[in-house]
């Protein structure tokens, strides 16, 4: 397992450079300038535009900056935020805390319940509850997660008044305040992954069902409930594991509608704020950062799949 | 349960005895508001933005300001004079007050704080307004006495103080010197401001606290200036990026004061917990027309399309029935709006098909550019489409991101017209100026017209001035560079119990006036 990290993580160094130089053009391609963006009004004066330019380091030719950049990225330096000041890696830090804690909780939360959901409406094959399952699925996809985030805001903030609708409290200042402001988000997040887990568990449930060793199962006079969890679902979870790899990547990378509907300090607001800035230092170290939780994410769930499947072997 | 009550956060100020009594707990008054993003820093006129310059403008304050109807007045001065070559300024500034370390203000830290923003070394933007780059250039600025300071121009220019009290400068912020470090990086803002800078989670919220020692001018509020007697102790912003979020706090009473859209006062509006204040700002919508393009070149298309557009439905239609056309660039609450500024290119059909037919109009098509960003861009561009169809102009929209269409405006190409908007300027020259000149992106390069409004910003005389911005009023409308729409107006939901709240035509809030009951 040992050999087989190693050699993952070897193969990231070149992703890693080719995503580095397509992040610095793409990012350099965008229409709009960062100086021009940050003196807002004042652009009709050409010598603050001049001075703001040199401040920024833009009045260099592009290949200079970017090998700048990236000598800078070598030694651990993302550089400093054009619109606030801060260090782009300790900003990445603050708000990638916000959204994996917010992310882990929702796939945990999807987990618990799209499981047994998915279980049992394969279980329940053509039945009214396999039929109910299938169609709160299908109209909670048809939501978009936008709207949904702000019912939940207008239900249980602004009607029911149980719940903060603006700010966050982190958990780690306080326990209790932090999660009354986390219900909300992880909620939101957690619906829209229960829809899609849940329709994944089932269909791969109905896939393992029809197998020969689960007749045989059921022949040896095992109950329903261990047929089920000892044989269905190690062997249905295979194809969910990996659609969780891909949403927890996702996600981690930035959850920027929920961080938005529900005022999260997270990483995916930080990206979309940074493009409307044209912050180039932490749109370049964000998107950099995204691209290493990708890398991270799939390895960890690679891992994964040897607990579920006795099959797959880490060479 | 509908509406909690959130307003009165309590605290126990005081718990100890006094000869042999328990003080009472006092409540701590907070207002909570929204800002659609965070502050870019605590530095005033280095680091900034609109959201910025309204908290920075709670923290300090200014030798001169605006008032209400934008003309200037003292601030931190008590009173000014203007040497008769009109190059020297002298300043006697008040005495007595605090910065918010506790000491007191004098001549020196108001030198300090110029030659913080305005020297040579200086990182503002605010430099260049005043070392030569846009027409002043300040020659000298010096402490006198403890209460006297004096500025020296090398020519006279008669927006020097308009220039002065710019809100993204701060005013040209006066703070006390341990406002820096002693290497001189940025500290903290020590400012003489009624408030003073308080927590800052960045991306999550900004608080600023009253400031005891504040010392109030005497009087009422006046435009940005005038008597300051808050009563708030604390004002916070929340950073919160979507106005429906805004709106469903400001309902869910978790924010007692947020910026509405039009559609969103009009809902609010008679509902019993909630005021809503609609008022007209100093921001210019307009349509950016491209003299340099080969058909806008031909001044009867650009008459056309302004006879094709009618403000007066457009305006009516963005702001809910809130706002009326004010096409002229100088604001209606200007001293300088008078009936000449009222006129403009009436909305007449068939004036604009018969304009299209002299000109031998071939259905070329006219591009308009716009942005779906706060503010309507994209609705004005849309009924603007409409309309100059409706009168035969072959008319087509191309929506952009903000960053695209800003560059196509500094760059002056790649647009015919555009949905635009300009911050507020506050003297009538400068309304001119900020679409006129020799400049690429600017849309009046008519010789005539730049050298009026290099007149405007140097004549001293207001009725000369009244003469010269009537002058560039009829000019406008007879060459039609732009066409003018409205002020925009600008919407604030509260909840019921907040009081004090007025808005002017800067748009910057004045936490200062707010009180909350219960």
């Amino acid at each position: 397992m040992l050999t087989f990290i190693l050699k993952r993580v070897l193969m990231s160094i070149p992703t890693f450079a080719i995503v580095a130089v397509i992040i610095f053009t793409l990012v350099r391609a965008l229409p709009g300038d960062p100086a021009l963006m940050m003196l807002g009004g004042n652009i009709d004066d050409e010598a603050s535009l001049a001075q703001m330019r040199a401040q920024l380091g833009l009045d260099q030719p592009v290949p200079v900056q970017f090998l700048a950049w990236l000598r800078e990225v070598f030694s651990g330096n993302l550089g400093t935020s054009i619109m606030t000041g801060q260090e782009v890696s300790s900003l990445l830090i603050q708000r990638f805390s916000v959204t994996a804690t917010v992310v882990l909780l929702a796939i945990v939360s999807a987990l618990l319940v799209s499981i047994p959901a998915g279980l049992l409406a394969a279980h329940r094959h053509n039945t009214r509850t396999d039929y109910a399952i299938v169609l709160l699925t299908i109209l909670k996809l048809s939501m978009p997660g936008f709207w949904v985030g702000l019912m939940l805001l207008v239900l249980f903030g602004a009607i029911l008044g149980w719940l903060p609708t603006v700010g966050f409290v982190s958990v780690s200042d306080d326990l209790g305040r932090g999660m009354m402001y986390l219900i909300l988000p992880v909620t939101s997040l957690a619906l829209s992954e229960i829809a899609v887990l849940t329709r994944m568990m089932r269909a791969g449930s109905l896939e393992v069902m029809g197998k020969d060793y689960i007749t045989h199962a059921r022949a040896k006079g095992l109950t329903e409930r261990k047929v089920l969890w000892r044989h269905v679902f190690p062997n249905a979870f295979a194809p969910t594991l990996t659609m969780v790899g891909i949403m927890l990547a996702g996600l981690l990378a930035g959850a920027a509608v929920t961080e938005t509907v529900f005022t999260l300090p997270g990483l995916g607001k930080l990206l979309v704020d940074s493009i409307y800035a044209r912050d180039y230092p932490v749109l370049q170290g964000a998107l950099l950062f995204i691209a290493a939780v990708y890398v991270l994410t799939n390895l960890a769930i690679d891992l994964t799949y040897s607990f579920f499947d006795p099959k797959v072997r880490l060479t | 349960m509908m509406h909690r009550s959130k307003v009165l956060k309590t605290a126990v100020l005081a718990t100890g005895l006094t000869f042999g009594n328990v003080l009472p707990a006092m409540a701590e008054s907070v207002v909570r508001m929204a800002l659609n993003a965070d502050i870019r820093g605590t530095n005033p006129g280095v680091t900034r933005d609109g959201n910025t310059d309204q908290v920075h403008g709670h923290i300090v304050e200014g030798l001169v300001t605006y008032a209400d109807d934008f003309s200037i007045i003292p601030m931190l001065a008590e009173s000014y004079e203007i040497s008769e070559d009109g190059r020297t300024y002298t300043f006697a500034l008040r005495q007595g007050v605090k910065f918010h370390n506790g000491e007191e203000m004098t001549a020196q830290d108001v030198e300090w704080s110029w030659n913080r923003l305005a020297g040579d070394a200086s990182e503002s933007h605010c430099k260049n307004f005043f070392n030569g780059q846009n027409n002043i250039k300040v020659t000298s600025a010096k402490a006198v006495d403890d209460y006297s300071f004096v500025i020296t121009l090398e020519e006279p220019y008669a927006v020097f103080l308009a220039t002065m009290a710019r809100f993204d400068c701060g005013s040209m912020a006066v703070l006390h010197p341990d406002s820096v470090n002693s290497d001189g990086s940025w500290n903290t803002p020590l400012g003489t401001g009624p408030y003073r800078m308080g927590d800052h989670a960045p991306g999550r919220y900004v608080e600023l606290n009253r400031f005891a020692g504040y010392s109030s001018r005497d009087g009422q509020p006046n435009g940005y200036g005038g008597g300051k007697h808050a009563s708030v102790d604390t004002l916070r912003w929340e950073i919160v990026g979507e106005g429906a979020v805004s709106k469903t706090a400001l309902q869910a009473g978790d924010l007692d004061l947020v910026t509405i859209d039009a559609m969103t006062a009009s809902e609010l509006r008679g509902q019993p917990r909630f005021t809503v204040d609609a008022t007209a700002s100093a921001v210019w919508d307009t349509y950016l027309l491209n003299s340099d393009d080969p058909l806008l070149s031909d001044v009867r298309i650009r008459r056309a399309i302004a006879h094709a557009i009618d403000p007066q439905r457009i305006m009516a239609a963005i702001t809910e029935g809130f706002g009326t056309a004010s096409p002229s660039p100088v604001p209606p609450m200007s001293a300088n709006y008078t009936d000449v500024q009222a006129q403009y290119p009436e909305y007449n059909v068939d004036k604009a098909k018969a304009l299209l037919e002299e000109a031998e109009y071939d259905g070329e098509e006219i591009v308009i550019l716009a942005t779906r960003r706060n503010g309507a861009y994209y609705e004005r561009a849309l009924m603007a489409q409409a309309m100059m169809m409706d009168a035969g102009l072959n008319a087509k929209l191309e929506v952009v991101e903000w960053g695209t269409q800003l560059e196509a405006y500094r760059n002056g190409t790649g647009y015919q017209m555009q949905s635009f908007t300009f911050s507020p300027r506050l003297h009538a020259g400068l309304s001119f100026e900020m679409f006129t000149g020799d400049a690429e992106r600017k849309a009046w390069k008519t010789g005539e017209a730049v050298g009026l409004v290099n007149e405007s910003l140097r004549v001293g005389d207001p009725e000369a001035l009244q003469g010269v911005i009537d002058k560039l009023h009829n000019g406008f409308v007879e060459e039609v560079p732009a066409i003018g729409l409205g002020h925009r107006t600008l919407f604030t939901g509260m909840s019921d119990k907040i009081g004090g709240f007025e808005n002017w035509g800067a748009g910057l809030l004045r936490g200062w006036m707010l009180t909350v009951d219960g």
